[in-house]
């Protein structure tokens, strides 16, 4: 009796597996085991642990960005222009003006090069004169927040000085676009899209149907799919 | 007794305040997340696909693009104005878009003298439909035959990287990019509230969120 009621019971959830609707629509049936499912979650969860303060600061930079035609020039950024005094005999080396600018002004980290720098000729026509040029040096520093851009040229008295320090926000949007940003951050950057390509795969695949319907669900992501089909070819 | 009782429990959901851990908060944080992250997963396969496209630009070449110059005949339409260039190339080519200054647009010169006797300076009429597959460069002098068109069609991926930067983008794609902007920061918030101890242990996941928002915060105050 007992053994013939298991039976039955047995025959009904094998029947009952194929009809019921699954708790996790978008996990294919060969995946959907509790390993799978938790290795899934762990992973998303992990992810999502690490990547959550660099998704907030690349979300509100994303947002000012997006509407960067009107705000970029309302961002507060500080310009400063100021001299430094330097030994007269000038420099030999754009190296050792580097030094020199580097320990002056307490900069770490080597210069980067200006894009467009005009070409200098040594010799210029004034007139009917030929005026030999000066030694020409120049120096560009950069990070997310700052910029300092130093010229000097040979025989002068002063290094010429712009500083540029930017807000907060101007920062994160230098950071995200990830322009004059250094190794760790383009790692960072890099680690990021990773996990946002993860966390959306997984994402999915986590999806249960105690968030809501299915059907629901794949509408709602497809707007996003249709949007991006029909905006990129949009004239 | 059951105050007592409830001071020991150990918490299920280890960043999510005693105050929001009813099952009704919970819910509602868990399907805020599912249907954000559901609307937005997409979106987050292209932006995070484009991201390493644009940050590794040499090795993703996908900036090559072709162009080729149109002349687009006037006839007998008399064009004096840069709406009026714009007006008229939209109903020649059917465009659906609308016209715009081009950005970086170098300003001309216009106090630079002309050698005397050797030319007049005709108005110039310059603008753009832009979209991020195709742009047209609009220019026009006065007095022409042909309106000179310059149209720029760029490959798949670099039509993705637009879309990313938001480069010729339209009003509906420029709200797409806010809403997936915010539902970022809300997925990061409501997915920290979410951690549960199913995930692994509260220690490990405070180094961890703890060391992501060090780092971030590092490069965000200190740049770098």
């Amino acid at each position: 009796m007992a053994s013939n009621s298991l039976g039955v019971l047995g025959k009904q959830l094998a029947f009952r597996r194929r009809q019921e609707p699954r708790a996790h629509p978008f996990l294919p049936r060969a995946l959907h085991t509790q390993q799978f499912l938790r290795w899934l979650r762990r992973t998303h969860a992990w992810l999502g642990m690490a990547g959550a303060a660099a998704g907030v600061i690349l979300g509100i930079s994303g947002i000012t960005l997006n509407h960067r035609a009107n705000l970029s020039s309302r961002l507060p950024t500080d310009i400063s222009v100021y001299q430094v005094e330097v030994p007269r005999e000038g420099f030999g080396e754009q190296s050792e003006f580097e030094r020199f600018v580097q320990t002056r002004l307490d900069i770490r980290g080597p210069a980067t090069m200006p894009r467009g720098a005009v070409a200098r000729p040594a010799v210029v026509e004034v007139g009917s004169r030929m005026l030999d040029q000066p030694r020409h040096f120049e120096a560009y520093y950069a990070s997310a927040s700052e910029a300092i851009n130093v010229s000097y040229v040979n025989g002068n008295a002063y290094i010429d000085v712009e500083h540029t320090e930017r807000g907060l926000l101007s920062t994160w949007n230098r950071l995200h676009l990830a322009s004059a940003s250094g190794f760790g951050w383009i790692l960072i950057v890099d680690a990021f899209s990773g996990a946002l390509i993860v966390l959306s795969v997984t994402g999915i695949l986590l999806w249960s149907r105690l968030t809501g319907p299915r059907l629901l669900a794949i509408g709602l992501a497809s707007t996003v799919l249709f949007s991006t089909l029909y905006y990129a070819n949009f004239l | 007794m059951i105050q007592k009782a409830r001071g020991k429990l150990s918490k299920a959901h280890p960043f999510l305040p005693y105050a929001l851990q009813s099952p009704m908060f919970l819910t509602w944080l868990r399907r805020g997340h599912g249907w954000l992250g559901a609307w937005g997963a997409f979106a987050g396969i292209l932006f995070g696909l484009t991201t390493i496209m644009m940050v590794h630009g040499e090795v993703f070449r996908t900036a090559e693009s072709v162009q080729n110059i149109i002349q687009l005949p006037v006839g007998e339409a008399a064009i004096s104005s840069v709406d009026e260039t714009g007006a008229f190339v939209k109903t020649q080519l059917e465009l659906t878009t609308m016209w715009r200054a081009p950005r970086n647009q170098a300003a001309a010169d216009m106090g630079a003298g002309i050698p005397a006797g050797k030319g007049t300076r005709q108005p110039t009429y310059v603008t753009q439909f832009t979209s991020p597959g195709t742009t047209l460069d609009v220019r026009y002098v006065r007095g022409n035959e042909y309106i000179e068109i310059t149209r720029t069609e760029r490959g798949f991926l670099e039509v993705l990287n637009r879309l990313h930067r938001g480069n010729g983008a339209q009003l509906g794609w420029t709200l797409l990019g806010d809403a997936f902007s915010g539902a970022l920061v809300v997925l990061a918030m409501t997915g920290v509230l979410l951690w549960s101890k199913m995930d692994g242990s509260r220690l490990l996941a405070v180094s961890l969120g703890g060391a992501g928002f060090l780092v971030v915060l590092y490069f965000g105050l200190a740049g770098a």
